[in-house]
């Protein structure tokens, strides 16, 4: 009898105890939440046994990690973006510097009164830096409008060859220059893409314009089925990086020497993104592919 | 925000005070160089900051004081002195004990993650006993952030460890500091390593604080010196003291000239040209910042 | 709190400490019934009634006799020669009592776990991880307290199981049985005497840190050396000063002598107290709650100024 009430009284003890126990616990994970900092890297902990505990606490700090991660993520975009802008800025100043170093010349020139001839091609040569500078902030304009999310693009069926040879035939001085003859080959001469016609030139000048300036033997173009298949041989396969080719201002020759924005493959990979297209790059030897995916609705 | 701040900040040992009047500012998101001689009371300080040691005068305001002692704990990780290591139990059941303490959530997946962190993560079984200093170092580390701090305590955390392991301990807490924004303090006479680190530095000499300042404070005072190599050297050097002459000249054993103290290095250049010297090198030296921190840990000699 | 002492007990798991304790424990219970089960042999009792008849003690080897008489040393009568051949223990908790508590062994072995824990915490510098950052630091000391008392009733009731099982291995019986209440009551007891000496032990390392210290500590007074260095020129005072009899009553190890005859009757018994109609638990819950609370109040008040 006696041994029943201790035992009766201990228990009744000892629900106390644990009732005690859980709402201290509870109100101290709650004033953690409340007080913390929202920087902070600590997470919440558990003082009571209990697996309940644990599993809030597990949950609460997953939800803290995630938003962390947010955080930082967001963060290396803004340094990214920071990172753009200042390689762009030396991308312009270099030439703009040049242009004023010729023009200086030029004044030189006539100053000391040597020949024209000089002079004139020190103006030409500022010209060009100029011209250079302007190309530069076209892309830039033209990669601002293809990134921007509202993008109003006017989609409907259009023929994809005879705006490709139309861009080809308003290359054909810059090949000439070269000495290549483009090969095209399409096995469906009438196909017809869903697309933006002004959107689609352009995705074309620019593998096109990509392949001029940084290839190393005319380009192939070839279709099958709805991919369509830019091919040119390149110099130096290992200074590529096939995976980074659609990166805003990604160039292979890192140390900037040729002229290019860097920006052309990345503004034909956004519109192609916009108009459900995909862009991608494959290198097998010297050969570079890149292979646009048209949607499969026609 | 100030993470850390002390005011008056005192301890003294059986009568003698380790620390005397010691002010120090840390800001949030600093790796704070904390540099004195040995037994100048650099570790004494330390202790007080985490709350190993009691302080006799002054005060403490930590994350800008606004919460009250003790609900912070795990806010701040330390490694001071030795690194406090159970000989008997391997790497991760250290990591382990101290987890469980603290109350972590999820504490077996939290060591092994940062047993990778510090680089232990193929230790296995071995028991601490057995691993060498720069391991025990490491493990230390890891304690001090298994509990994810906001404030890391960093006593000499490179002794003991080769090349190798400094490089990849200097890189781990820079890492830390810029992409989870954890404020550090090192202190550490290998003030070589803290210079490529700190941001913010504050020398400490008989216990107490004689200058604190900003990395770009301590470039700025350090000052740059010209180094001038030429084909005839005396004849530039007679030139320059010509030209200039109020600035100081040094001459090297291999035939160069350094101009101390701050200069027109456009002037020296356009110098050079005008009197057809032929220059061989021009180039900026930046004085040796060891010299400069010694002067200071000496006593605190003032430089204004 | 709760996270210090899951802590502490996986470092106790996962150390040696713990192991080699209960190791040893199980071997000096199993010595321990052995011998008393060798004492109910026919072999030891024909060595006894030889020795009753030939009044001579019995040859071991060469130059060795041993003489087997009862506890005040006069030879043995024939009644109790033969009470000695029968498997025959008083009670349950009378066999534990002499096997585990009277001798001291249980705790020695308790001390000695709980000193090294501490003692590792301190010397090996693992406090100060534990320390860093924290603001209420006695909660550390209150900790270890507790941890005596987990531990000391873990290795009670292990060594209870181990001297029953190893009893009725050895085919014993016990004469009475005691009730639930008289049963529980001396563990109880029991558990309050050990977690004494493991208290004293935790709050003297925690105060001096000092491993010296510690081991002498726990080997004079946990084993009860102390108190016997200290009871000799007490007893030879004592007939000068009655007074010192009184006193030495209320020491640990006589509440630890009151024990040892088991649990039966012990709860009303008021034989051998200090005080005149005290009864046996009241002392030992007396001198325990005031050695407990005095540990306590260092843990609390004192030990947290120290700094690591």
């Amino acid at each position: 009898m006696m041994v029943a009430l201790v035992g009766l009284a201990c228990g009744v003890v000892g629900a106390g105890l644990a009732v005690l126990v859980y709402e201290r616990q509870l109100r101290r994970m709650a004033r953690n939440l409340r007080e913390r900092d929202a920087h902070s890297n600590t997470r919440l902990t558990v003082e009571a046994p209990g697996c309940g505990f644990a599993e809030l606490a597990a949950a609460v700090n997953r939800q803290l990690d995630a938003a962390q991660e947010e955080r930082l993520e967001a963060r290396r975009r803004q340094q990214e973006f920071q990172r753009d802008l200042a390689s762009l800025s030396h991308d312009i100043r270099t030439p703009l510097m040049g242009a004023k170093g010729y023009l200086r010349l030029a004044q030189d020139a006539r100053e000391q009164e040597k020949d024209e001839e000089a002079r004139a091609r020190r103006l030409r040569a500022a010209e060009a830096r100029l011209d250079d500078m302007g190309a530069l902030l076209d892309q830039l304009f033209a990669y601002a409008q293809a990134s921007d999310p509202d993008l109003a693009l006017d989609l409907r069926p259009v023929r994809a060859m005879p705006l490709l040879a139309d861009v080809l035939v308003g290359q054909y001085p810059a090949f000439e220059r070269q000495g290549w003859e483009p090969q095209v080959d399409f096995a469906d001469e009438d196909l017809l893409v869903e697309a933006d016609p002004e959107a689609l030139t352009r995705i074309f000048e620019n593998l096109v314009g990509n392949a001029l300036r940084h290839g190393a033997s005319a380009p192939t173009i070839t279709q099958r089925g709805n991919v369509v298949t830019f091919a040119n041989e390149v110099a130096d396969p290992g200074a590529l990086d096939v995976e980074r080719l659609f990166e805003r201002f990604y160039r292979a020759d890192a140390s900037r020497t040729r002229p290019g924005s860097g920006l052309g493959l990345a503004v034909a990979a956004n519109l192609a993104n916009t108009m459900g297209m995909h862009l991608s790059a494959h290198l097998e030897g010297h050969t570079l592919s890149i292979n646009l995916e048209l949607p499969n609705s026609l | 925000m100030n993470v850390v701040e002390t005011r008056g900040l005192a301890k003294a040992f059986r009568g003698k005070r380790a620390v005397d009047r010691f002010d120090m500012h840390v800001a949030q998101g600093d790796i704070y160089g904390f540099v004195g001689k040995n037994g100048a009371g650099k570790s004494t300080v330390m202790k007080m900051i985490c709350g190993l040691v009691a302080p006799t005068e002054g005060e403490i305001a930590l994350f800008g004081g606004t919460r009250p002692d003790g609900e912070d704990s795990l806010r701040i990780g330390a490694l001071i002195e030795d690194p406090g290591l159970l000989p008997n139990l391997t790497a991760y059941e250290n990591l382990m004990a101290k987890a469980l303490a603290s109350g972590i959530v999820n504490a077996p997946d939290r060591c092994v993650e940062t047993l990778a962190l510090v680089g232990l993560g193929e230790v296995g079984k071995k028991k601490v006993r057995g691993f060498s200093l720069g391991m025990k170092q490491r493990l230390g580390l890891a304690l001090a952030l298994i509990g994810s701090p906001d404030l890391l305590l960093l006593d000499e955390p490179l002794n003991g460890l080769d090349p190798e392991g400094t490089r990849a301990m200097r890189n781990l807490i820079v890492r830390l500091n810029q992409s989870l924004g954890v404020t550090v303090i090192i202190s550490s006479h290998v003030l070589d390593q803290l210079d490529r680190m700190a941001t913010r530095f504050g020398v400490i000499a008989n216990g107490h604080m004689v200058r604190e300042m900003t990395a770009d404070e301590v470039q700025a005072e350090c000052g740059d010196s010209l180094r001038v190599r030429t084909a005839d050297p005396a004849r530039t050097l007679a030139l320059l003291e010509e030209a200039l002459p109020d600035a100081t000249f040094r001459a090297e054993p291999d035939g160069a000239l350094v101009l101390v103290g701050t200069c027109d290095h456009g002037a020296v250049s356009r110098l050079l040209r005008d009197t057809d010297q032929t220059v061989l090198e021009l180039s900026v030296l930046k004085r040796d910042i060891e010299d400069y921190f010694v002067e200071l840990m000496e006593g605190g000699v003032h430089h204004v | 709190m709760f996270n210090l002492l899951k802590s502490d007990i996986y470092r106790l798991v996962h150390g040696k400490f713990l192991w080699v304790g209960l190791a040893i424990l199980v071997v000096y219970v199993a010595l321990a019934v052995g011998l008393v089960w060798f004492g109910t042999t026919p072999t030891f009792a024909q060595m006894v009634n030889e020795q009753t008849e030939t009044g001579q003690a019995a040859e071991v080897g060469p130059n060795a006799t041993f003489r087997i008489t009862d506890g005040s040393g006069a030879n043995l009568s024939s009644e109790e020669v033969t009470s000695l051949n029968e498997k025959v223990i008083p009670s349950r908790t009378y066999s534990y009592a002499q096997i585990l508590i009277s001798v001291g062994a249980l705790t020695l072995l308790i001390c000695l776990i709980i000193g090294e824990l501490l003692l590792t915490d301190f010397e090996a510098g693992f406090a100060k991880n534990i320390f860093a950052g924290r603001g209420r630091r006695w909660v550390y000391y209150a900790e270890k307290l507790v941890l005596c008392a987990v531990v000391s009733a873990v290795f009670l009731l292990i060594g209870m199981a181990l001297t029953d099982v190893g009893f009725a291995l050895a085919g014993f019986e016990h004469r009475q049985t005691e009730t639930l209440g008289e049963f529980w009551g001396w563990v109880v007891l029991a558990w309050l005497a050990v977690m004494m000496y493991a208290t004293a032990t935790a709050i003297a390392v925690g105060l001096t840190r000092s491993k010296a210290v510690s081991i002498s500590f726990v080997i004079l007074v946990s084993t009860g050396i102390l108190a016997s260095v200290v009871m000799t020129p007490v007893a030879a005072l004592a007939p000068a000063l009655p007074i010192l009899t009184d006193l030495m009553q209320w020491l640990p190890t006589s509440s630890v002598k009151l024990l040892g005859s088991g649990g039966i009757g012990l709860l009303s018994s008021v034989e051998g107290t200090a005080v005149e109609g005290l009864t046996v638990p009241a002392q030992i819950a007396l001198v325990a709650g005031v050695v407990i609370a005095a540990c306590t109040a260092l843990a609390v008040a004192v030990c947290p100024r120290k700094d690591v």
